[in-house]
């Protein structure tokens, strides 16, 4: 077994146990990545010097005797859109083309000093408006389960490494769904914490009131890793929450039996494809199994979480993207004048569905509609928490799939802002309303005959800060499937090796 | 067209810079004057991904204006985002307070009694400074941008429509200026862009119920600027009016050199601000203990000076109006007065001659160059009769130049006044010889002319001499 | 639903061309007809949900100046730069030759 095979856990206490070097763990990673990368593009940059300076650094730790912090050299891979300095952060965008950052996010701070080794920056929808990597302007990612297929987005390249095996770990950001629904259509697991338990300084803002930084990891254990070892308070995010950090990874095996969950029969009645619901209740049956209570419980502003959602993100975003002005950074256009060159460097900069966005935001705050829009949506978002609250007052945690389907073709619904929307319409409720939520794996579907197997999660939502419950939960769960799961991931790894490389699809409205 | 046909109806948005040590948003310095682009980081800079932390101090300093100028604090309110693209800032949103501002419900007195309202007062991160390159402003093909001042905290100040004319605007401006340097919340300083006006001006047929169209002025760079330009307008206005012809919603840029206004851009459609809450900023909560804690910590304010002056230590209104123009002049006088000088002397003056100096030198009041002690010391050299007030002014000269006390100056110049007889006699003596007709003419019962004989007597003695013992003793020596 | 695309690109300081602004005003028209179904819902009195994390009050931070970036990095950011200064073209001021870098 090659090192990047083993897993986040055997890997950092192997290094710990001074069994192998954290440049020869690098090493592993990286002479996977060159295997693979050239058929997935889940990087915009590899910063592979940078890397071996890192790795050197916990190297010399360990050998001094001195704790190298919890990660202990754990290769991480970075979403274009969380600031590491030095490095280009480019949002997937041409309008940040070659911008280089000043400055650290705070998550990035916080997994240096726990050990982490930064392998680059990879590929998002531009600014993580999407749902499947396609509106990036370097190119298309693809699914390593099916090289014609979407990872999913916006934080697709994120996902589409950990699946690949590039790198244990990734972070991605989750405004409506990024990290859970690529989780989903890539096999792995991903976790979006709670509102204000991850600081989002240094995360380039999309959705203020929704994003949040949250892990990808080939494990609910590797994804409480890296939660313990990016959240908390942070002075220079004022939205961060003051309770202490839990030591989540210790908090996996607290039993899980006795818990109550429920199934919001709204979100079952979005479900589009029979493969995905067949597996959703498989689950189902797995986790009662485990001694947990699984009853139908009611959402009903459900429905219309999309259409408020499409509504405060966007408005947000209008006014985060705002700054992208060509004045102080990024890359500005030609122009005579201050106008044209707002106009040109905008027009030019942003790719169709980020342009879409700033419009119906911009729309929705504008004169004569901002009550009808932007301020109905904010009244029904409290609807939305309420029905969550309820919703928590007799369950434990709520059960759903991840997303409606699993992963489409390149291509297929990307000229259908509606369609591709409807991606997130399982995943967004979540973010409206703050609280926690993990995909992990849970199935397999084969929408076409012909075609491979494609994964498809399973979405546990917890109360406000609850991660410990939802991750235990996952975790049980994972134990119970691991045994058909994980060789299902080993043989689509190794036929990967075999494929063809891919031409990098840059689309024309980017 | 008659004059008082027009009504004047203006409203001011005052900004003032809260004299915080870091901005609004960031902790980068606020010092004005620095190299410029050095005072940013990615916060100030609008660089992605940062956000904002919001400064105590400044929060502190809002409220405490809001006091002074008689507002209610509001214990709940919030920032918004207002939306626009301009250079000079950089997240090309400022964060204000649009929908619940700070505080509401204020006033500022005028001395007839009049109140013009304050409508809100709210916090806000000021923008970065552009400047024109080139040879001249119209060939410029390039803005150059300085963001040392992006995200400066500001309180603006909004007045009701209620001042009527362009010396109401001075007053409403200068009484808040002392209540807010008295207050120690700003600087206040129109030179140097820690206090902004701009008006808004409407002209009304005196009667007339609906108020007039409001017209913007910018450009306002002192409060002299201000009169001068609502002066122009009301005129211009009224014209217009009188000419049956309509008043545009317009912004208007005051040319000073000119002396005119001149239209800067129609109320435009596309500025539209967007305004929404700021996602990044939780509401603004404050409790009584704390606006308590701040109102305990107010310092004496201009108006409650005036009336411990007038009411207190006797000092004419008109001493307490001028005394109360800094904060440092009323520190000096107040120590003055508590190291025993009388306060209607040491009024005399500090608004005469020190007040002359200073001016003539350009000083500002943080740096009096005579210490309380040196001017009490000297009144006390008048009052005994050691020197005259004539040459007390020579000695407060040598008292700012050289910065010794005025007894010492006075024995060193040898400027005690000359009362002693002897020396008076002979004096006296050589101007009664060597004026023999005047002497005369007094003898005969023209009284006026003893007059002239003192002031001979003065100029022999080079102003030493105590005129009310040379009075005595010519009368004396001329009538024996 | 019909929609001003030029005036809100406008607001967004956006150049389109003549097909994007058809594409555009198309897919939003259909996003917000969608939206239409949000006016069903009773909302009075319902307070609006502008932030969703647990942080009620403004965090306020000791005014302690603290270092920035230095000028350098500052200037190397800007697409262009004059001295100290970042600079960018004048407001309505035509010139022969089009400004700036790309
Ligand atoms: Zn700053």
């Amino acid at each position: 077994m090659e090192i990047w095979e083993l897993g986040a856990k055997n890997i950092r206490e192997q290094v710990l146990r001074k069994e192998i070097s954290a440049q020869e763990v690098l090493d592993s990673f990286l002479a996977r990545t060159a295997e693979v990368e050239p058929k997935i593009h889940a990087y915009i940059e590899l910063i592979e010097p940078q890397a071996r300076l890192d790795a050197a650094r916990v190297d010399a730790l360990i050998m001094r005797g001195e704790d190298p912090g919890p990660l202990a050299g754990l290769p991480v891979a970075l979403k274009d859109n969380l600031n590491l300095k030095g490095v280009q952060c480019t949002c997937a965008s041409r309008i940040l083309e070659g911008y280089i950052s000043p400055y650290d996010a705070t998550a990035v701070k916080k997994l240096r000093k726990a050990g982490a080794v930064f392998t680059g920056k990879t590929n998002c929808d531009e600014f993580a408006m999407g749902s499947s990597t396609e509106n990036s302007a370097f190119g298309v990612t693809r699914n390593p389960w099916d090289l014609q297929r979407v990872p999913g987005g916006s934080s697709g390249g994120s996902a589409a490494a950990v699946a690949a095996g590039m790198a244990p770990l990734s972070l991605g950001s989750d405004t409506g769904g990024s990290i859970r629904q690529p989780a989903s259509f890539t096999g792995v697991c991903g976790l979006k914490p709670t509102y204000g338990r991850v600081s989002r300084y240094g995360l380039v803002a999309f959705g203020s009131s929704l994003d949040q930084i949250g892990p990808f990891g080939n494990s609910v254990w590797d994804c409480a890793l890296a939660l313990e070892a990016i959240a908390g308070e942070d002075p220079r995010d004022g939205t961060t929450s003051k309770r202490p950090v839990p030591r989540y990874t210790e908090g996996l095996k607290r039993p899980v039996k006795g818990l109550v969950a429920g199934v919001p029969r709204e979100m079952m009645e979005l479900v589009t494809d029979p493969g995905v619901r067949r597996e959703f209740e498989r689950a189902l049956k797995i986790i009662s199994d485990l001694g947990v209570t699984v009853v139908e419980t009611s959402l009903p502003t459900t429905e219309y979480c999309l259409d408020v959602y499409y509504i405060i993100a966007p408005s947000e975003a209008s006014s985060n993207l705002a700054r992208f002005d060509g004045v102080r950074y990024g890359r500005r256009a030609k122009a005579r004048d201050l106008d044209e060159m707002y106009y040109e460097t905008r027009g030019q900069g942003f790719g169709i569905e980020v342009q879409r966005r700033i419009m119906l935001g911009t729309f929705a705050l504008s004169a004569g509609y901002y009550d009808a829009y932007y301020l109905r949506a904010a009244r029904i978002r409290t609807l939305v928490r309420r029905d969550f609250d309820k919703a928590f007052a007799a369950h434990d945690v709520l059960l759903s799939p991840t997303a409606p389907m699993v992963a489409f073709k390149i291509g297929e619904r990307v000229d259908d802002p509606l369609a591709m929307y409807a991606a997130d319409v399982l995943t967004v409720p979540v973010n409206l309303a703050g609280i926690p939520a993990l995909s992990v794996p849970c199935g397999f579907s084969r929408p076409d005959e012909s075609g491979p197997e494609l994964p498809c999660g399973l979405q546990i939502m917890g109360k406000p800060y609850d991660e410990e419950t939802v991750l235990a939960l996952g975790y049980a769960f994972e134990e119970a499937c691991s045994d058909w799961f994980v060789p299902k991931t080993a043989a689509m790894r190794k036929s990967l090796s075999s494929q063809e490389e891919c031409e990098v699809v840059v689309r024309d409205t980017i | 067209m008659s004059e008082t046909q027009y009504e004047l109806n203006v409203g001011l948005e005052v900004h003032v810079e809260l004299a915080t040590a870091s901005k609004m948003f960031c902790r980068c310095k606020t010092k004005f004057g620095d190299p410029p682009n050095t005072n940013v980081c990615p916060v100030c800079m609008g660089l992605p991904g940062a956000l904002p932390v919001a400064n105590e101090e400044a929060v502190r300093l809002g409220v405490m204006a809001a006091l002074a100028l008689n507002c209610r604090v509001n214990l709940s309110s919030r920032f918004d985002r207002k939306n626009y693209f301009y250079p000079d800032l950089p997240k090309a949103y400022q964060i204000s307070q649009f929908e619940e501002p700070l505080a509401v419900s204020g006033y500022v007195e005028l001395a007839s009694g009049k109140r013009i309202r304050i409508r809100r007062l709210h916090l806000e991160e000021d923008a970065g400074k552009s400047m024109h390159a080139g040879d001249d402003i119209t060939t410029a093909s390039y803005s150059l941008l300085d963001y040392n001042r992006s995200g400066v905290p500001l309180a603006e100040i909004v007045s009701e429509p209620d001042i009527s004319s362009p010396e109401e605007a001075r007053e409403y401006l200068e009484k808040m200026q002392r209540t807010l340097r008295f207050a120690g919340v700003s600087d206040v300083k129109m030179e140097e862009g820690s206090m902004r006006v701009d008006c808004n001006v409407s002209v009304r047929r005196k009667g007339e119920a609906q108020m007039g169209v409001p017209v913007e002025l910018k450009n306002l760079s002192s409060f002299r600027a201000v009169t001068r330009a609502l002066a122009y307008e009301y005129d211009r206005q009224s014209r217009l009016i009188e000419q049956g012809k309509r008043i545009a919603r317009e912004t208007r840029h005051w040319d000073e050199d000119k002396g005119v206004t001149v239209s800067l851009r129609a109320k435009e459609s596309s500025q539209d601000y967007r305004y929404f809450p700021d996602p990044d900023l939780p509401r603004l909560e404050l409790d009584e203990a704390f606006i308590e804690s701040v109102q305990r910590a107010m310092p004496r304010l201009p108006n409650q000076v005036v009336d411990f002056y007038v009411n207190v230590l006797g000092l004419p209104k008109y001493d307490a109006e001028v005394l109360t123009v800094d904060p440092n002049l009323v520190k000096f006088f107040d120590r003055c007065v508590e190291l025993g000088g009388e306060p209607k002397p040491v009024s005399n003056w500090l608004m005469g001659d020190i007040m002359a100096y200073m001016n003539a030198k350009g000083l500002s009041y943080d740096t009096i160059p005579v210490t309380p002690e040196n001017l009490v010391a000297m009144l006390g050299l008048i009052k005994d009769g050691v020197i005259s007030g004539k040459i007390a002014k020579d000695v407060l000269i040598k008292m700012f130049e050289t910065g010794k006390a005025p007894g010492d100056i006075v024995k060193e110049e040898g400027l005690e006044q000359v009362s002693d007889d002897a020396s008076l006699s002979v004096i006296v003596d050589s101007v009664i010889a060597a004026n023999p007709e005047v002497v005369a003419q007094f003898k005969a019962g023209k009284d006026k002319v003893l007059g002239f004989l003192v002031g001979q007597v003065m100029k022999a003695s080079k102003g030493r001499a105590n005129p009310a013992k040379v009075n005595i003793m010519l009368r004396e020596k001329i009538l024996s | 639903m019909k929609i001003d695309v030029k005036h809100v690109a406008d607001l967004a300081r956006l150049k389109l061309s003549e097909d994007e602004m058809r594409r555009l005003e198309k897919d939003l028209e259909s996003i917000l007809l969608r939206m239409e179904r949000l006016k069903a819902l009773d909302v009075e009195g319902v307070e609006p949900t502008f932030g969703a994390g647990d942080v009620q009050r403004l965090v306020l931070d000791q005014d302690r100046p603290a270092p920035g970036l230095p000028r350098e990095e500052v200037l190397k950011l800007a697409p262009s730069s004059e001295g100290p200064y970042v600079s960018v073209p004048r407001e309505g001021t035509p010139g022969d030759a089009p400004q700036g870098s790309e």
